[in-house]
């Protein structure tokens, strides 16, 4: 079968091409760049080497941030886990004075500007003997860690029959049993896919990070750091291992989300 | 936003176990959210009618005057405006660039469908900061445009004009918030239903009639919520505009960031905080409501769908 | 005491009455459904009845012992959802396991019960299958194997036929009545298809706004229905609305000028107004002057007349505008044509007399 040349078609066809290229033609030259053998970024580049991963590797700094951004992920996501999944059920089973308000709050962190969020901790966090530190940064990150895996799982359980539940009362089994046997397997890939999504911004974070921080930078807040000091080709290589973690990551989730559709 | 089919939540009269389990649910998050999010931003609203001595610090002693000085100043409002003018010039093109490549996505494409819908929203979450870094290099007087335009013959000396201008800031914000708005517009192009664009056509209409008639009106509410997301997120940002604006193009968040750093004025900076934040949630709301009304197409679909 | 009682059972939502003052006595073996309309309590009294709803007030009893506020899991009553609710993550067998798993059983005997009833409900094949792998009918089988193998006192069932198609539908009416009968267990079924109701079970209760308008065998509910809403939502029948006319101690129906005889169950008052319900396959039809005339004989015309499969339905306006409906077999039907003048008539036993 011949197609008809058809202009129309292909004209949305370059475009939806040209974005596609404006989206990802910038990071394809950061990760290309990170194996440029020279200390600057030029056209056209000078052969091939890992010269700046072992720059990387031996930046005392940036290591520390790397490993300060890992403990903050794990944690927040943690603190995201434990309060959101319970006010997840909270709302979607249970009413309760203040429920609506309770919804319009969680969304809050994910709504409004992250620099207003990160001022208003500034300044309040102190009042209640939270100095700027990394506890600071860790409440911060959990709190709208909390709305992400709270949203999440809630939008799953609207979609999972109550009914489950009631079988699960009827057929005897008290509610700790139904929920670790019956809502639980039924969330399980929620939870899962609101903690890689948690992990990847929180790793990512910086408009309240910026503000709550002290002395010790996060891996994005270093790279930023990094970056007001001149343009280095190290930056190309930890922006190059950030890319492949974060899409790793997404990649994780997008695989567990996958299987659970089918 | 909750467009998934919702199982029918039932509402019980709770036995005092379950008002206990509740209370074990809800009381752990509620309280959280109260001291680390709805009392700071309480905080920053009374913080706004503070005054301070003169070494910056923050004094109990209720005043107007941070009030007064946003209003008095013209940098506020002029910086405002700048803000709006770029954050409406950013969501114009993520729109205009959102839309073939959807659309292309949705009505086009049979076979690398999936993988080139995840092409598209994978990079919402790659790092902020490295794509904004990205620019930096590429843009920069010594960067990779500019030794390509001159290895190429096309310029003999570095043009200036790429890094530290308005339209690096623009490009490099484009680049970031255009997937938070392909995915909802792409959603709704995906939602619309084929026998709508053919009946379309059998009707006599052209492509184009049916894309601007048919298609487009349809997904509507996405191309707004897309929208919103762009503009809101762009309103927010202080890293582009320090990173690819240089220190003459400053956007209201940065005059934020400033007045808690460095000119140390918490009150004033608490001002510009709430006005930024009363901004949003007006815009939010706003668009909520457009969306709805636009939505009345999704309950006529709806009932399509459902006598099918 | 019957095994399920209801004793003044209040339930409200808010400012909505959904179940008012219910008082009802549920015999053990009994197959009881309620039926109604939507939104007439008859769910809220079934889930009452299974826990997931607490009474506003009221007591509620089961096998003598007040459940009134325990939770599903301390009654001994196990229920049939209307949409199944099979743990999507779990087999066949591990869905019927469950209930007899919360019990601690010893292994053994939860493997051999589950063999047991999965051969029951035909559905052995398919132990290892998960739910969305079955058929909606194979899946209503599965829901009814999980909940009768823990041996509740009472099963139970809220509609647990409506999304089957209806050839499916009629099959299972009659596979639940013979399971029930061979269990011997008390069925609580809920159902607002009104054939449903009166082909399988015992007493029917027919509710309406948060009451039971009458319960009575599926024989008495058609044939002398105690209310107009029984008799209008039960099959189709004619109802007239007019008022009583007495002559010495004989009663009958003044419609307009006509006089119709009737044979209430109570004396009542002359000038009362009552209805009057009469089932169209107890009118005949007649062409004006044939044949000799019945106790009832009421002159109007043909308006309609249709061949609808097993009978003939005929729609006649009377002289004073209302519309008779009459269905007769083709064997008595007289092949009236429409427009021509008529008697219609019925036996003043098989119409019933309501309160207006």
């Amino acid at each position: 079968m011949t197609r008809k040349f058809d202009l129309p078609t292909l004209f949305v066809g370059a475009a939806a091409a040209f974005v596609l290229a404006f989206i990802y033609l910038p990071m394809v030259v950061v990760v290309v760049y990170s194996f440029n053998p020279d200390a600057v970024n030029v056209f056209p580049m000078r052969g091939f080497s890992l010269r700046w991963y072992r720059v990387l590797l031996e930046d005392e700094q940036l290591v520390s941030a790397l490993r300060i951004s890992l403990l903050i992920a794990l944690g927040g996501t943690s603190i995201g886990l434990l309060l959101g999944v319970p006010g997840a059920i909270a709302l979607a089973r249970h009413e309760f004075p203040g429920k609506r308000i309770l919804e319009r709050i969680v969304l809050l962190p994910l709504t409004l500007p992250g620099i207003v969020t990160g001022v208003a901790m500034l300044s309040f966090f102190p009042l209640i003997g939270v100095p700027v530190s990394l506890l600071a940064v860790l409440i911060g990150h959990g709190t709208f860690l909390i709305a992400i895996t709270l949203t999440q799982v809630y939008a799953r359980l609207r979609r999972l029959d109550p009914s489950l539940e009631e079988a699960s009362a009827d057929l005897g089994a008290p509610p700790l049993t139904t929920f670790f046997r019956v809502i639980l397997p039924n969330i399980k890939t929620a939870i899962i896919g609101s903690a890689l999504l948690s992990f990847t911004l929180s790793l990512d974070e910086i408009p309240v990070t910026f503000f709550l921080i002290a002395g010790d930078n996060t891996l994005p807040i270093q790279i930023w750091a990094m970056m007001r000091r001149g343009i280095s080709p190290e930056v190309n290589a930890i922006s190059t291992l950030v890319f492949a973690g974060s899409i790793g990551l997404i990649l994780l989730g997008t695989a567990l989300g996958g299987r659970d559709k089918e | 936003m909750d467009t998934a089919p919702a199982a029918k939540a039932t509402v019980h009269t709770q036995n005092p176990p379950k008002r206990r389990a509740l209370l074990f649910l809800v009381l752990p998050p509620a309280l959280w959210l109260l001291c680390f999010l709805v009392l700071p931003y309480l905080g920053l609203f009374i913080q706004s009618f503070l005054g301070s001595d003169d070494l910056g610090n923050v004094v109990l002693e209720p005043t107007l005057d941070p009030w007064k000085a946003f209003f008095t100043k013209t940098l506020y409002r002029s910086t405002l405006l700048y803000t709006f003018k770029i954050a409406l010039t950013v969501t114009s093109l993520s729109v205009l660039f959102s839309v073939p490549l959807a659309y292309f996505i949705a009505f086009k494409v049979r076979r690398w469908k999936e993988l080139l819908y995840s092409l598209i929203i994978v990079p919402l979450w790659v790092s902020y900061i490295v794509r904004a870094y990205a620019w930096k290099i590429i843009l920069g007087r010594e960067g990779i445009l500019n030794s390509f335009l001159q290895w190429a013959k096309i310029t003999d000396a570095p043009v200036e004009a790429f890094l530290y201008s308005e339209w690096a800031i623009v490009i490099g914000l484009v680049h970031i918030y255009t997937p938070f708005v392909l995915m909802p517009v792409y959603t709704a192009f995906e939602q619309i239903p084929r026998s709508l664009v053919e009946a379309s056509k059998d009707l006599g209409a052209g492509r184009l009639t049916t894309f601007f008639r048919v298609v487009l009106p349809l997904s509507l509410p996405g191309v707004i919520a897309g929208g919103t997301f762009a503009f809101v997120l762009t309103l927010g940002d202080f890293l582009a505009p320090v990173l690819l604006g240089g220190t003459d193009n400053l956007m209201i968040s940065n005059v934020v960031q400033n007045l808690f750093g460095t000119s140390n004025d918490r009150p004033l900076g608490s001002v510009v905080g709430i006005v930024l934040l009363v901004v949003v949630v007006a815009l939010l709301e706003t668009t909520s409501r457009a969306e709805k009304s636009f939505a009345s197409l999704e309950s006529g679909r709806g009932r399509l769908g459902g006598a099918r | 005491m019957g095994i399920v009682e209801l004793r003044k059972v209040v339930k409200r939502f808010g400012d909505v009455e959904v179940v008012k003052s219910l008082d009802l006595s549920i015999e053990k073996g009994e197959f009881l459904t309620f039926l109604g309309p939507s939104g007439c309590g008859k769910t809220t009294t079934l889930r009452m009845i299974g826990g997931f709803e607490l009474p506003t007030s009221g007591e509620i009893y089961l096998g003598g012992r007040e459940v009134s506020a325990l939770p599903p899991y301390k009654r001994d009553v196990n229920t049939v959802f209307q949409s199944y609710a099979l743990f999507p993550h779990m087999s066949v067998r591990q869905n019927v396991a469950y209930g007899l798993e919360q019990k601690r059983l010893p292994k053994a005997e939860i493997e051999r019960k589950v063999t047991e009833v999965l051969a029951m409900v035909r559905m052995d094949a398919f132990a290892a299958r998960k739910p969305r792998e079955l058929s909606g009918g194979q899946q209503q089988r599965v829901a009814v194997a999980r909940a009768i193998v823990n041996g509740p006192s009472v099963l139970l069932l809220d509609e647990p036929l409506g999304a089957l198609d209806l050839k499916l539908r009629k099959e299972m009416q009659f596979e639940l009545k013979s399971l029930q009968r061979k269990l011997g267990m008390t069925f609580v079924y809920v159902t607002h298809d009104q054939e449903e109701a009166l082909t399988m079970s015992d007493r029917v209760a027919v509710m309406n706004g948060g009451r039971i308008e009458q319960i009575d065998a599926p024989v008495a509910i058609y044939n002398r229905p105690k209310t107009r809403f029984v008799a209008d939502f039960i099959g189709e029948t004619n109802l007239l609305a007019g008022e009583v006319f007495r002559d010495g101690s004989a009663h009958a129906f003044s419609l307009g000028s006509a006089r119709i005889p009737i044979e209430p169950d109570a004396v009542l008052e002359a000038g009362h107004r009552i209805s009057l319900s009469v089932r169209p396959e107890m009118v005949t039809v007649r062409k004006a002057g044939d044949g000799e005339a019945e106790d009832v004989a009421l002159p109007g015309t043909v308006e309609e007349t249709v061949f609808v499969g097993s009978v003939w339905k005929t729609v006649v306006r009377l002289a004073g505008g209302e519309r008779v409906v009459a269905t007769e077999p083709p064997a008595t039907h007289g092949h009236i044509e429409q427009g021509s003048s008529v008697v219609v008539g019925w036996n003043p036993k098989s119409a019933v007399v309501l309160e207006a």
